[in-house]
C-alpha cells in the first residue's frame, strides 16, 4: 500500500485507460453525427482481433527480431484498421443508411442486431472457448529498475499507436476540411448539406475513421492482454461506451478523458477493493457522474429545438 | 386473446403430463417479463437492455425469503409480494438518479445495471449462494392444506398446478395492461414516447411518467422472476440473467410490436419456439441425415442462433418496424417517420 | 377554483361575462417579464425584454423572422432559462418552491444512498453471513432479539462461533480470521468468551478485562480451566483493531452516501426546477409553431392527455379502476368533447390526430392547451399555413377564448389577425423592444416600418 504500489496501479490504469480510449473513440464519433449508439463498435473489434490472430498465425509470427516484430505490428495495426474500417462503412451503408430518418430506436436496434451477427461470426471464427494470442512482445521492464515500477514493453505499445493516433485524429478533426465537415454535420446535417457537404460521404468518413481506430486497439487489445473471445466484444464494448458517456458522448477529447477516468478507477478498484467489484465501482461512478453533470465531462448542453 | 389462450388451456391438458407442460409454464413466464419491458420499451419508448437483472432480482429475493437455509420462510406470496414491491423500489432507486437524461443515456445505464447486478449476484456468495444458485425453492403453497389437499405436495408432483397459476398470473398481468393503456397514465406514457417537450408543456411531468413506467416494468419482471424460481425450484446460477436474456426478451417484444399486447406475446412464442422446439429439431434433423459428420459449428443449426436473432432484428427494423402485430399507435409512427426532431 | 376556470375553457357559454372589465380591475398584471435576456453561447437571442400582459387581454408579440419571439415564449414556458431577468406570473416566479419537504426528500434520499454504501463499505455478504447463517448453524431457533445480538456483534468486531464439515469453529466477525477448532459447541463457546477476553484485553491494555487467571480466583472453575490455543501478536493486533476498523467503514460509508445522495437529490431538484410541467401546472399553457401533437394518438386522446390532471387516484386506482377514477374519466372524456366542440373540432374525436388535415390540427392543438385549464394560452403563430378563411375563423376563436376569461398571448404574422383581435402589440426586432402599444399606434410607428420594410442602407 506504499506510495510506489499505487503510482504503479495508475500506470497500469493509465495504460489500459489509453485503449479503453481507442475504442471509447469509435462509439463518440459516431453518436456525435447520427446520434447512434453503435452497439457492434466493440463486436467489431473482436473481428479486429480474429483477423489479426489469423494473420498473425498465417504468417507464422513470434517474437523473433525486435525490428521485424514492430513493422509486423504496424502492419497488423494497418491491415485490421482498413478491415474494421471497411466494414464499419458496410454496415453503415446496408444497415443503418436506411434508417436515417427513422426514429432512434430503429438504428439501434438494428446495431445490436449486427453486434448479434458479428458475435456469431466471431464464434464460427474463434470457436465458443478463449484463444490466446502470441505473445509477439516480450514483458520485460522498459523503466530503470531502481525506479520500482513496472512498464514493459506491451505498455509502451499500447502508448506508442495510441497517443499518435488520438494526435492524429485531432488533427484530423480540427484542421482538415473532413474535419470541419464532420463537426458541421454533429451540429446540424441539413445546414450542413444545405452549404454544400456531402453529408453522405463525411458519415462514411466517420464510420471508416471509427473503424479503423477500433481495428488497431484490436490489435493492441490482443498483443496487450494475448486472450481473446467471442464475447470480449461486449465486455469491451461495455466499458468503452461507459467511457464515452462519461466523458460526454460527442466529445473527442471526452471520450479520452473518459477512457483515462474509467482505466485509472479500474486499476485503483481491482488493487484496494478486488477484481470482482470493479464493475460495479464503474458503474457507481457513472452514475454519480450523470447526476451531477448529465452532459458527461466534457459534453455540451443540447438544446432542443422548439 | 386472453380468452382464446384460457379456451385453450383445457384442450392442452392431456399433453401437460409431460415435458410440454413445463415449456408451455415457461413460455407463460417469459410472456409476463415481456409484457413488463413493454411498458417501457413499448408504451414510453425508452429502451431497457437490462430487464433479465430485475427478473433474476424476484427470483432471488423470492429465494431468500422462502428456502429453508435462511429463517424467514414467509411463503410464496407474501414472498412475491415483497419481491415484487422490492424490484419496483431497485427500478425506482436506478431510474431517479438516471430517467432525466437524454433517452440514449438510459440505454447503457441498463445495460450497465443488468451487468453489474448479475456480478453482484455472483459476489454476493453468503446471501445468493453464489455461481450455486439458492435452492430448494419450495413450491407455492408448501405447507398450506385445503380440504386435505397439500398444495405444496401437488404443486409438486403435477405440473398443470403450475401451469394453471403461470396462465393465472399471466392473464392478471394482461388485464392490468389492459387497463393502463386504457388509463390516464397510459395516454401520459404514450405522450412521453411521441413528444416529451410537448406532453411536458401540457403539464405532464415526463419524469414521474418516466419513473412510473420502469417501476412497473421493474415489478412485473421481478413477479415474472418470483414464478421462474419457485417453477424451477431453484433460482439456477446468476449466468441465467445476463445480457443475452434481455436481449431476447427484447427481441421478442419488437418482433411482435412495440406496444401491442398480442404482439408481445406472440413474439415471445416465436422466440421460445425457435429455441425450444425449431433449433432441437433441425438439428436432430440435420444429424439424422448425417450432412454434419465432423460435428462443425457451421453445420449446425443453433450454432446460427445468435447470426438468426440479429438478422430478425435488422430485418424487422428496416421492413417491419412496427412488429407483426403492430399496436395501433405504434403502426402509424414508425411508417410515416417524423423528420428531424 | 381551477376546477371553475377548467369549466369554463371547455364551457365559454358559462361565463362569458369575464374578460377586459374584470381584468382592468387587477392591479398587477397577470404575466410580466422583467429584463428577460437570452443569450446562446455568443449570439444574443433576446435582449432585455420588458413585457406585461394584463389579466382578460389578448397581446401579439410580432417583429420579422429571428427576432426572438419563440425564444421569448420558450422563456416562459420553461423549456429555456433565461440568461437573466424573471418571469412573473400572477406576481410568483414560475418555478418550484423550494420548501422543507425539499430537503426532506433530499435528506431521506441521502440517508437510503448513506445505508447502501455503509452497506457495501461493511460488506454486505459477511454481514449477512454474521447476522443470518451463523443463526441457522446451532439448531437453536432464530430469533430477532439472537439477530441483533450478532449484528451487534459484528460491528464490535466480537469473535464468533461458525460450522464447517461438522465442526464448531471460533471465527473473526468478519470469518477471515480462524483462531480455533473444536468438535463440541460447548467447548467452542468456552473458548470464544475467553479469546475474545484476550482481543478485548489486548486491545484496552492489560488488567482492564477479566482474562483466565481473574476466572480462577472467582471461582469459574470451567471458564478456567479452557485451554486457550495460542494466538500470534499481529493477529490479535488486527482482531484488536478490527472494531474500529468497521465502525470507520461504516460511518465513512454512511457519511459519503449521505453527502452524495443528499447533494445528488438537490441537485437533481434544482435542474428541474423550471421545467415546462411545472410552467404548465401553474396556468400557462402553449401551441408550437411546427405542431406537436401526440400524432399517432387519437384527436380526443391528445385533449386528454391535457386533462390528465383533473382524473383522481394513483397507479394503482388505474389499474383496479376504482368507481372514483371511472368518474373521473367519464368527465374527463366530457370535456375534452366540449372542448373539441368549442374549437370546432366536434365527429373527429376518434381520428388520428395526425391524419387531420393542418388547420384542423392547429385547432386540435389549441383545444389541447386549453385542456389543461390554463389561465394564460401562449400561441405561437395559430395561423401559420392557414387561407383567409381559415384565418378568419382563428381571429374569431381567439375572440371566444379571451371571452371564456383565459388571456393570450400570441405570435403572428398574419397582421390581419394581430390587427384584429389585439389589445396591445408589442414588436421585437433582433431581440428587443422597439415597440409597444395599441395596434393602431404600433402601426403607425416608424421604428416599425423601418423593421418590417428594412432600413435605408
Amino acid at each position: 500500500m506504499s506510495a510506489q504500489f499505487f503510482l504503479q496501479q495508475c500506470l497500469i490504469g493509465l495504460t489500459n485507460g489509453a485503449l479503453i480510449a481507442l475504442v471509447a473513440l469509435g462509439y463518440t464519433m459516431v453518436y456525435g453525427i447520427i446520434g447512434l449508439i453503435n452497439f457492434a463498435h466493440g463486436d467489431l473489434i473482436m473481428l479486429g482481433a480474429c483477423l489479426a490472430l489469423s494473420i498473425v498465425g498465417a504468417l507464422g509470427l513470434a517474437a523473433v527480431d525486435p525490428a521485424v516484430t514492430w513493422v509486423a505490428i504496424a502492419g497488423l495495426v494497418l491491415v485490421c484498421g482498413l478491415a474494421c474500417g471497411s466494414l464499419n462503412v458496410a454496415v453503415d451503408r446496408i444497415v443503418y443508411k436506411p434508417l436515417r430518418n427513422a426514429p432512434k430506436l430503429a438504428p439501434l436496434v438494428s446495431a445490436i442486431g449486427v453486434s448479434f451477427i458479428f458475435m456469431n461470426i466471431g464464434l464460427f471464427w474463434l470457436g465458443s472457448a478463449d484463444r490466446s494470442f502470441p505473445e509477439l512482445l516480450p514483458s520485460d521492464n522498459v523503466l530503470p529498475d531502481d525506479w520500482g515500477l513496472q512498464f514493459t514493453q506491451k505498455d509502451r505499445l499500447v502508448v506508442l499507436i495510441v497517443v499518435p493516433l488520438m494526435v492524429a485524429l485531432s488533427i484530423l478533426v480540427r484542421w482538415t476540411k473532413l474535419g470541419k465537415a464532420m463537426r458541421a454535420v454533429s451540429q446540424d446535417p441539413t445546414a450542413a448539406a444545405l452549404v454544400g457537404v456531402d453529408v453522405d460521404r463525411v458519415i462514411a468518413a466517420t464510420f471508416f475513421i471509427g473503424g479503423f481506430l477500433g481495428g488497431a486497439a484490436s490489435v493492441v487489445y490482443s498483443l496487450y492482454i494475448n486472450t481473446i473471445g467471442f464475447q470480449m466484444g461486449f465486455q469491451n464494448g461495455l466499458y468503452a461506451f461507459t467511457a464515452a458517456v462519461l466523458g460526454g458522448i460527442g466529445s473527442i477529447p471526452g471520450a479520452v478523458l473518459g477512457g483515462v477516468v474509467i482505466g485509472l478507477v479500474r486499476a485503483l478498484a481491482s488493487a484496494y477493493v478486488g477484481e470482482r467489484w470493479t464493475g460495479a465501482i464503474v458503474f457507481a461512478i457513472l452514475i454519480v457522474i450523470l447526476v451531477f453533470r448529465p452532459e458527461g465531462l466534457l459534453g455540451r448542453r443540447v438544446r432542443e429545438k422548439v | 386473446m386472453t380468452l382464446a389462450v384460457l379456451a385453450v388451456a383445457p384442450l392442452c391438458l392431456p399433453a401437460l403430463g409431460g415435458a410440454l407442460g413445463g415449456q408451455v409454464t415457461t413460455l407463460f413466464i417469459y410472456c409476463i417479463l415481456a409484457l413488463g419491458l413493454n411498458v417501457m420499451v413499448g408504451y414510453t419508448g425508452l429502451v431497457h437492455l437490462g430487464i433479465a437483472s430485475f427478473f433474476g432480482i424476484g427470483a432471488y429475493l423470492l429465494a431468500i425469503l422462502t428456502v429453508p437455509m435462511y429463517p424467514f420462510q414467509i411463503g410464496f406470496l407474501p414472498a412475491t409480494a415483497v419481491a415484487v414491491l422490492a424490484t419496483a423500489g431497485i427500478g425506482l432507486a436506478l431510474g431517479a438518479p438516471t430517467l432525466r437524461l437524454r433517452g440514449d443515456y438510459l440505454a447503457i445505464v441498463t445495460l450497465g445495471f443488468g451487468e453489474v447486478a448479475k456480478v453482484t449476484l455472483r459476489n454476493l456468495e453468503q446471501i445468493t449462494g453464489g455461481m450455486k444458485g439458492l435452492n430448494p425453492v419450495p413450491p407455492p403453497g408448501a405447507g398450506v392444506t385445503i380440504g386435505g389437499l397439500d398444495l405444496g405436495k401437488e404443486f409438486a408432483i403435477d405440473p398443470r398446478w403450475f401451469y394453471y397459476l403461470a396462465l393465472a398470473s399471466l392473464a392478471g398481468v394482461v388485464l392490468l395492461m389492459r387497463r393502463l393503456e386504457g388509463s390516464r397514465l397510459g395516454r401520459a406514457l404514450v405522450a412521453v414516447r411521441e413528444d416529451e417537450l410537448a406532453a411536458q408543456a401540457m403539464g405532464i411531468s415526463a419524469t414521474k411518467v418516466k419513473l412510473s413506467a420502469f417501476a412497473m416494468s421493474s415489478a412485473v419482471a421481478g413477479l415474472a422472476g418470483c414464478l421462474y424460481a419457485a417453477s424451477l425450484s431453484t433460482t439456477a446460477d446468476p449466468n441465467a440473467y445476463d445480457f443475452n436474456r434481455s436481449i431476447m426478451v427484447l427481441c421478442a417484444v419488437i418482433l411482435g410490436g412495440l406496444g401491442s399486447i398480442p404482439g408481445t406475446l406472440l413474439g415471445v412464442a416465436i422466440l421460445v419456439g425457435f429455441d425450444t422446439v425449431l433449433a432441437p429439431w433441425a438439428d436432430s434433423w440435420i444429424q439424422q441425415w448425417n450432412i454434419n459428420p465432423t460435428g462443425s459449428s457451421l453445420l449446425s443449426f443453433s450454432g446460427w442462433r445468435l447470426a438468426i436473432f440479429g438478422l430478425a432484428l435488422v430485418l424487422v427494423m428496416r421492413y417491419r418496424p412496427a412488429g407483426l402485430i403492430p399496436s395501433r399507435r405504434m403502426a402509424a409512427e414508425l411508417h410515416d417517420a417524423p423528420e428531424g426532431h | 377554483m381551477a376546477d371553475a376556470r377548467r369549466d369554463s375553457a371547455a364551457n365559454p357559454a358559462a361565463r362569458n361575462q369575464s374578460g377586459k372589465k374584470a381584468a382592468s380591475a387587477s392591479s398587477s398584471p397577470l404575466l410580466d417579464l422583467e429584463g428577460i435576456t437570452v443569450r446562446f453561447g455568443g449570439l444574443v437571442a433576446v435582449s432585455d425584454l420588458e413585457l406585461d400582459v394584463e389579466e382578460g387581454s389578448i397581446v401579439s408579440l410580432i417583429g420579422p423572422n429571428g427576432a426572438g419571439k419563440t425564444t421569448a415564449f420558450n422563456c416562459v414556458s420553461g423549456i429555456y432559462s433565461p440568461t437573466s431577468g424573471s418571469v412573473r406570473f400572477r406576481g410568483k416566479r414560475l418555478e418550484r418552491a423550494f420548501t422543507p419537504g425539499t430537503i426532506l426528500k433530499a435528506l431521506a434520499v441521502g440517508l437510503l444512498t448513506g445505508l447502501l454504501f455503509a452497506a457495501a463499505a461493511v460488506d454486505l455478504d459477511r454481514l449477512w453471513m454474521a447476522v443470518v447463517k451463523r443463526g441457522m448453524i446451532t439448531g437453536e431457533p432464530f430469533t430477532a432479539s439472537g439477530a441483533m445480538e450478532r449484528l451487534r456483534g459484528y460491528f464490535r468486531a466480537e469473535l464468533a462461533i461458525d460450522q464447517m464439515a461438522g465442526k464448531w469453529r471460533v471465527v473473526s466477525a468478519d470469518g477471515s480470521d480462524v483462531l480455533a477448532i473444536k468438535r463440541d459447541l460447548a467447548l467452542a463457546r468456552l473458548v470464544r468468551d475467553g479469546l475474545q477476553a484476550k482481543v478485548t484485553a489486548w486491545r484496552t491494555g492489560p488488567g482492564t478485562v477479566p482474562d483466565a487467571s481473574d476466572l480462577a480466583t472467582t471461582g469459574d472453575a470451567a471458564a478456567a480451566s479452557v485451554v486457550l490455543p495460542p494466538v500470534k501478536d499481529e493477529v490479535l493486533d488486527r482482531l484488536a483493531a478490527g472494531k474500529s476498523r468497521i465502525r470507520f467503514r461504516g460511518w465513512a460509508g454512511l457519511f459519503a452516501g449521505m453527502l452524495l445522495g443528499t447533494t445528488g437529490t438537490l441537485a437533481v431538484w434544482q435542474r428541474g426546477r423550471r421545467s415546462p410541467h411545472v410552467v404548465a401546472r401553474a396556468g400557462i399553457s402553449r401551441t408550437f409553431q411546427n405542431i406537436r401533437l401526440f400524432s399517432n394518438m387519437s384527436v380526443l386522446e391528445n385533449v386528454l392527455v391535457g386533462l390528465d390532471r383533473t382524473i383522481p387516484g394513483g397507479v394503482l386506482a388505474m389499474l383496479l379502476r376504482t368507481p372514483a377514477n371511472r368518474r373521473g374519466e367519464a368527465e374527463a372524456k366530457r370535456r375534452a368533447l366540449a372542448a373539441l366542440d368549442f374549437v370546432g373540432l366536434s365527429g373527429n374525436a376518434n381520428r388520428i390526430a395526425g391524419q387531420l388535415p393542418y388547420g384542423d390540427q392547429r385547432r386540435l392543438e389549441i383545444a389541447r392547451a386549453l385542456a389543461t385549464g390554463a389561465q394564460l394560452l401562449l400561441l405561437d403563430e395559430p395561423a401559420a399555413g392557414m387561407n383567409p378563411s381559415e384565418t378568419g375563423d382563428l381571429a374569431g376563436l381567439i375572440e371566444r377564448i379571451r371571452a371564456s376569461g383565459v388571456t393570450v398571448l400570441l405570435i403572428e404574422h398574419h397582421m390581419n389577425v394581430v390587427m384584429r383581435v389585439s389589445d396591445r402589440v408589442a414588436v421585437l426586432d433582433h431581440g428587443t423592444k422597439i415597440a409597444e402599444g395599441t395596434p393602431a399606434e404600433v402601426r403607425r410607428d416608424e421604428k416599425v416600418i423601418e423593421a418590417y420594410l428594412g432600413g435605408e442602407a
